[in-house]
């Protein structure tokens, strides 16, 4: 005979159904992690919640939504694949003096900084060049990021790419999102920017109007992103 | 495992034979044709669960782009030993269908469904693995409605209208200790009933 002896155990149905706000369901599932009984609940219950996911009536996916997603799956796999072993190569510590010796070669360097990166290299440099277009160009690397993590933030004219390697992907049920964070003491604005890693890496561009933007923060959030940061940033990167 | 050369080294016949954990093993190393065919499997579920859950032909299209263009992202990150690539991509499906109701917008409408959209997109051809599946999600959804009306409403307004258990509380004018109790008998009943199916669906 058993008992049920955790007084959170009726939360397990909530918890599976995800019938709690967001961060109760985090901390639920934080609970759950180290409390037999409501582990033991969940899965039970977990398997009736998996198969509701199949049980509704079935219709046919539109046959854009396929072309849409194949476009872009198709269009990172390329770029994958032509970084070969490389997209996985972990960092190189040694290489640090050749990234600035690079600097003292201004007009090369966005080009080869952009190589660097796909070495998974980091650096502190800020480095100035030239865009495809002829616009200027600065590579300025992140101040902070995750241990093991290499950023840097790549603004030409009035746009920005933040492009990252080594970074893990967001908790289960997280994205990454964007912030700007202007220079005026208020709140870091939220941006459409969401992103995931792919083997660690990413390159996202930077939305919104980036005149005053003091630096861009990058820190993960519930899917569909949020309002405001509800967890403190994992990358800091400075727009100048 | 030797079968799994690049799928550039397999005919799209032969990615079509292997199995999706199979599959998902070439997905994450990059391969786009292995990820098609992961994607015509499971593609049709993911749209009809997203169109469930948000009401809308648009907002499920967005909800299943978004998860796919997603699952191909975090390949890396499936686990066979927590379960099948379909119910994985479901998971990823309803995550985001719930972000996306909570976010508010496809919650005003979801209502307001596209009336008729069933014929229009429902699904034709089927092979005898989508028969097998139907069959299953008849007998889930005979499950579903052979629970207590209150137990069954619970669960409905939860899992596929993504309210929380306090807004169905709310709703239904009813204590949130007494909604989270029918969420807890309605889902013990259903596991009764749907024990055979574990095998199945893991």
């Amino acid at each position: 005979m058993s008992f049920d002896t955790c007084p959170r155990i009726d939360d397990a149905a909530s918890y599976v159904l995800r019938a709690m706000p967001d961060g109760e369901w985090e901390l639920y599932g934080a609970h759950v992690a180290d409390c037999e009984i409501c582990a033991g609940k969940v899965d039970d219950l977990g398997f009736v919640s998996d198969a509701l996911l199949n049980g509704v009536p079935q219709l046919s996916a539109p046959p854009e939504i396929r072309d849409r997603v194949m476009v872009v799956v198709r269009a990172e796999s390329e770029l994958l694949l032509a970084a070969g072993p490389l997209a996985d190569r972990p960092i190189a510590r040694e290489s640090s003096r050749r990234f600035r010796l690079l600097a003292l070669r201004p007009w090369p360097a966005t080009a080869l900084a952009t190589a660097l990166l796909a070495l998974g290299i980091g650096g502190g440099a800020l480095l100035v060049g030239s865009g495809d277009s002829g616009t200027p160009s600065q590579t300025i690397a992140c101040a902070t990021a995750p241990g093991g993590a290499t950023c840097q933030m790549r603004v030409a004219g009035d746009s920005a790419k933040l492009v990252v390697a080594g970074l893990q992907s967001p908790p289960e049920g997280r994205i990454y999102q964007v912030w700007l964070d202007r220079d005026n003491g208020t709140a870091p604005e939220p941006t459409e920017a969401l992103f995931s890693v792919r083997k660690g890496r990413a390159s996202v561009d930077v939305p919104g109007d980036l005149a005053g933007v003091k630096q861009v923060l990058v820190t993960d959030e519930p899917l569909g992103g949020s309002e405001v940061p509800t967890r403190r940033p994992v990358i800091t990167a400075p727009m100048a | 495992m030797s079968r799994l050369r690049k799928s550039a080294e397999h005919s799209p016949t032969e990615l079509r034979d292997l199995a999706d954990e199979d599959l998902m093993q070439l997905v994450r190393r990059g391969e786009a044709d292995a990820f098609e065919v992961v994607y015509e499997r499971h593609s049709s579920a993911a749209f009809s669960l997203a169109y469930r859950m948000c009401g809308s032909r648009a907002a499920a299209e967005d909800v299943v782009q978004e998860a796919f263009l997603s699952l191909w992202r975090s390949g890396a990150r499936y686990d066979r030993a927590r379960g099948s690539v379909r119910t994985w991509v479901l998971g990823i499906v309803h995550n985001r269908a719930i972000d996306a109701l909570r976010r508010s917008v496809v919650h005003d409408r979801r209502r307001a469904s596209d009336e008729g959209i069933e014929e229009r997109f429902e699904a034709r051809e089927r092979t005898e693995v989508e028969v097998g599946r139907l069959d299953e999600a008849q007998e889930i959804r005979r499950a579903l409605l052979t629970l207590p009306t209150e137990q069954c409403r619970v669960i409905e307004l939860a899992y596929f209208g993504g309210f929380t258990q306090s807004e169905i509380a709310s709703m239904l004018e009813t204590p949130i200790g007494t909604v989270k109790g029918r969420m807890r008998l309605g889902l013990e009943k259903m596991r009764a009933q749907l024990g055979g199916l574990r095998e199945v669906l893991s």
